[in-house]
């Protein structure tokens, strides 16, 4: 009978082997996700930073009295170029959100602007890639407190380090990006 | 190829009886290995399989649990996760039933005596191959539901005697995806067509087609020596470009919609579809997967102790006689 217990443990170690085989695997998985979904934020800021210089070259020839709005898109769009990291590139991000806000609110001002097409065009394509990086920081969002959530728990907490799974960071948006922009109009005198 | 219990019950008993006949003919050439010794070894592999297949289905499990789901409006290419609605692409009507739906699936199987036990054998089985579309609240997409495991809730169910009282019963089921019913899909997004790939083909078809066309394609022999120049076929191209792009411009233009589908990956095999939510689906491959698990690790267990007693390690008794189960 001896024998077949240790058959049995044998069999037992290679279930118990295998499954830490796959929480391990799980776990590489779960933090290629997450380097996934920041990328996929990334390429879409990298659209939205594209379309950044079309807007202010359309905007330049109806907004000559906006010049200081207009300079805060170019700015925003320079910082977000040097952003490093989750934190900084949130911070970028919403600088940009909150200057292109301002744009749009003042290009209201504008019926000529708003009656060019290029402008609508441009408009709401980065309108749309608003949306897009908005839903796309949601599923980066899960996807770290997944893997945040994962490496506390058992069994994964014994193999996390062994992945080299770490806690990562959110992408918080900053305050000022849910206030709606300050908005002053420099009418010609 | 998908293994439900049914499937993988069916493959353990024909592995025994595949088994049982190799034992007995080389019971027959050389009566040197016993029958049950191959029925138990044998089985230790199916033992073996059903814990492979345990941790597969747990692989898609965990891959399901960690991965968050999608918005339609902004999914990325690759692995992903959707929820929404189910909305028709064409209209789609089920083979047995008539219902109007978006999907289906069904199965007719015939019941046969099968020594003293009867059963049901499978006499015809179909799908839908039809794409249809995923909505939720930011878009919607295509879903692909070529080689996709469904798990979904049996929609028909009857048994019914063909061919008059002394006819053989039959059992129809189907399962099919209605419209506006919400659907769960986990998959791998991919664009439906390479709109430069595509424009490459066509472009390689209608010079194909010019060189066939003699007549035409001595239109293009400006100099009349009866031959086509490097030049005079650089003007042919350009023409072929020029009607390609008029005819492109002519044709309706793609719905944004219909521009990417999810469904089964080259990389990544794993496409659930499913009109249940994403817990359950989890919970019913986890329970399949530590069930087989289980299982595997009982049948390996059990077998190795008949293996075992017919070796004379353990008492004999303990050795299952797998000829007089067969016989």
């Amino acid at each position: 009978m001896g024998i077949l217990i240790l058959i049995g443990l044998a069999l037992a170690g290679v279930i118990v082997a295998g499954y830490l085989v796959g929480v391990f695997n799980q776990l590489v998985q779960i933090k290629v996700n997450v380097d996934k979904s920041w990328s996929n934020i990334e390429v879409l800021e990298k659209q939205r930073y594209d379309e950044i210089p079309k807007l202010v070259k359309v905007c330049e020839g109806y907004m000559k009295y906006e010049r200081e709005t207009l300079e805060k898109v170019i700015e925003a769009r320079t910082r977000f170029l040097n952003a490093q990291g989750p934190a900084d590139m949130a911070q970028a991000g919403s600088q940009m959100a909150g200057a292109l806000k301002s744009l749009f609110a003042v290009a209201e001002n504008y019926p000529d602007l708003k009656a060019n097409q290029n402008f609508t065009q441009l408009q709401g394509r980065v309108t749309q890639l608003e949306n897009e990086i908005a839903d796309r920081r949601e599923f980066y969002n899960e996807s770290v407190n997944i893997n945040n959530a994962r490496i506390q728990q058992v069994p994964y907490v014994f193999v996390a380090g062994m992945a080299g799974c770490s806690p990562r960071e959110m992408y918080k948006v900053a305050a000022e990006e849910t206030k709606s922009p300050e908005i002053s109009f420099a009418f010609p005198k | 190829m998908t293994f439900t219990f049914k499937r993988t019950r069916r493959l353990f008993v024909g592995a025994c009886f595949a088994v049982f006949a190799l034992g007995q003919a080389l019971h027959l050439f050389g009566g040197q290995v016993s029958v049950d010794a191959v029925c138990d070894v044998t089985l230790i592999f199916v033992g073996a399989g059903l814990i492979v297949y345990g941790f597969n289905v747990l692989r898609e499990e965990r891959l399901i649990a960690d991965t968050p789901t999608s918005r339609v409006r902004s999914v990325a290419m690759g692995v992903a996760e959707l929820a929404g609605i189910a909305r028709e692409k064409l209209p789609l009507v089920s083979p047995l039933t008539g219902a109007g739906c978006v999907y289906y699936r069904y199965l007719v199987e015939e019941e046969r005596q099968s020594g003293r036990s009867k059963e049901w054998v499978t006499v015809d089985q179909g799908e839908s191959s039809q794409p249809f579309y995923l909505e939720d609240e930011t878009g919607r997409i295509l879903v692909d539901p070529d080689g996709g495991e469904t798990i979904l809730n049996c929609a028909y169910r009857e048994t019914k005697r063909e061919g008059g009282w002394l006819g053989r019963r039959r059992r129809y089921s189907e399962w099919r995806i209605t419209q506006g019913q919400p659907v769960f899909v986990m998959g791998t997004v991919r664009k439906l067509k390479d709109a430069i790939l595509e424009r490459r083909v066509r472009l390689t078809e209608k010079l194909q087609a010019l060189k066939r066309d003699k007549e035409r394609l001595m239109s293009f022999d400006t100099d009349k020596d009866g031959a086509i120049s490097g030049e005079e076929w650089e003007a042919a191209v350009r023409v072929a470009q020029d009607e390609l792009l008029r005819e492109q411009v002519s044709e309706a233009p793609v719905k944004p919609e219909d521009d990417v589908a999810i469904g089964k990956g080259d990389a990544e095999k794993t496409f659930v579809l499913s009109d249940r939510g994403e817990s359950a689906v989890v919970q019913g491959m986890a329970l399949k997967g530590y069930g087989s698990l289980v299982g595997g690790f009982g049948v390996a267990m059990l077998v190795s102790m008949s293996l075992l007693a017919r070796a004379g390690v353990l008492p004999g008794h303990l050795a299952i006689q797998w000829h007089n189960i067969f016989s």
